[in-house]
């Protein structure tokens, strides 16, 4: 596998540095796609660009303030590690009285090797002043909605993070395993109006 | 749940285990939810993603023999065979491959500890060392061992590496048997002094002995050289 080292190169207006959602908020880029439209409205989910990344990007942030892009599916991750993965996405919402909640959950649950362990964060607006968490390094795997929303347009920060404690054990031989964050989804599921608020 | 894929070339064929890891995915998907007694579909966008991440492999093999995650030791051993050698031929020379690997973010370094005796043994009685050579055909009772032979070897350096060919080092082991204590030349003398009618006679009488040794390769224990490695990271070299 070759790895490329980070360009920092921000497309478009990347948005001001913020440490409330860590340093992926830095390499945020401005972004969005078109949302689809819907019959009545818009209910849409996107995946913004970061770190010229469109879509989850991972990082081995192994050595402090040098993270390297890598792919998860070649990277050999070993004690010491830190691994990032960060997924920026805005929600569009627009129609009459279309309320809608964001979930994230997991489909098929991690499965994490000996000596890792996992967590992730959401915030919302990050790298800005109006920055949310709305969930702080929590165990992956850990299911969240947030409160039921009209709000129009919001831009969210899903952060995963894995850490290879420097304790563990080495893998001997050609035999490895896999640490499985699962299957994620991030969903903006309508709600019936007056229900759930 | 824990899958398994491989990640260098086997160095045995134990390791035939097959590909099975799970490739990162991502999706995007917009779908109408039909929820019981709703009387209209309701709407749901939803994001995917998916990545499992393989471990680094580690390997360090000494005359095909591998170190295990709780033991980093590997022990190449003289036994009775290379002992009696070295009491035939006075001078043995044992070849020792080590192949190592460590892929990611780690380094690998290991020691080389020569076997400890005592006076009892026949190897205490020997000039040993361990020594590296550049190939197997370079280790042989003629060759000479360097004064300050090297302890240690650090073949796979901390930056990244996905490599899947393991590096392989050569040492030699050199013994040269030095005269045991109990073997040369043994000689007595006694003198008899008595008295003759001629005289006072004096006789002096001397016996040389040969004196084979009472060391046996079948009593010497097994001695070990050991090889222990470890893993580490750039900063901690």
């Amino acid at each position: 596998m070759k790895r490329r080292t980070l360009a920092l190169t921000i497309a478009g207006a990347a948005l001001t540095m913020g440490l409330t959602a860590g340093t992926f908020a830095t390499w945020i880029s401005a972004d969005t796609a078109e949302a689809a439209p819907l019959t009545f409205g818009t209910l849409n989910l996107q995946s913004d660009t970061i770190m010229g990344v469109d879509g989850p990007v991972w990082l081995d942030a192994s050595v402090p303030g040098q993270p390297v892009i890598i792919n998860p599916d070649t990277f050999l991750a070993t004690a010491g590690d830190e691994i990032r993965m960060g997924h920026y996405f805005t929600l569009d919402a627009s129609g009459d009285n279309l309320a809608y909640q964001l979930n994230v959950r997991w489909d098929a649950p991690p499965a994490l090797t000996d000596g890792v362990t996992a967590t992730y964060t959401l915030t919302e607006n990050p790298g800005t002043g109006t920055a949310v968490v709305h969930l702080a390094r929590v165990a992956l795997g850990t299911p969240i909605t947030l409160p039921t929303s009209t709000q129009g347009t919001r831009k969210f920060l899903l952060d995963i993070d894995l850490t290879y404690a420097d304790t563990r054990a080495d893998r001997m031989g050609a035999e490895t395993a896999l640490t499985d964050i699962g299957q994620v989804a991030i969903s903006a599921d309508q709600i019936r109006e007056g229900a759930q608020r | 749940m824990t899958r398994t894929r491989q990640t260098f070339e086997p160095v045995t064929s134990r390791y035939r285990t097959l590909f099975a890891g799970a490739a990162a995915t991502f999706g995007t998907g917009l779908v109408a939810l039909a929820l019981a007694g709703a009387t209209s579909a309701l709407w749901r966008t939803e994001l995917t993603s998916h990545a499992a991440l393989p471990d680094a492999a580690v390997l360090f093999s000494v005359n095909g023999e591998e170190a295990t995650a709780s033991n980093p030791s590997v022990a190449v051993t003289l036994g009775a065979t290379e002992i009696q050698a070295l009491l035939d031929d006075g001078s043995i020379a044992v070849p020792i491959e080590v192949q190592t690997l460590s892929q990611g973010n780690r380094g690998l370094r290991y020691a080389v500890a020569p076997p400890t005796t005592d006076e009892t043994e026949i190897l205490h009685w020997a000039e040993l060392a361990v020594f590296p050579v550049s190939d197997p055909t370079a280790c042989s009772v003629d060759t000479e061992a360097p004064i300050r032979p090297p302890s240690s070897s650090t073949p796979v350096p901390a930056t990244y590496s996905d490599t899947m060919t393991p590096t392989t080092e050569y040492w030699c082991l050199r013994a040269d048997l030095r005269q045991l204590p109990d073997v040369g030349e043994f000689t007595t003398t006694a003198t008899i002094t008595g008295t003759h009618a001629l005289g006072e006679i004096v006789e002096t009488l001397s016996t040389q002995v040969d004196v084979t040794t009472a060391f046996t390769a079948a009593n010497e224990p097994t001695h070990r050289v050991t090889f222990t490695y470890e893993t580490f990271r750039a900063g901690n070299d």
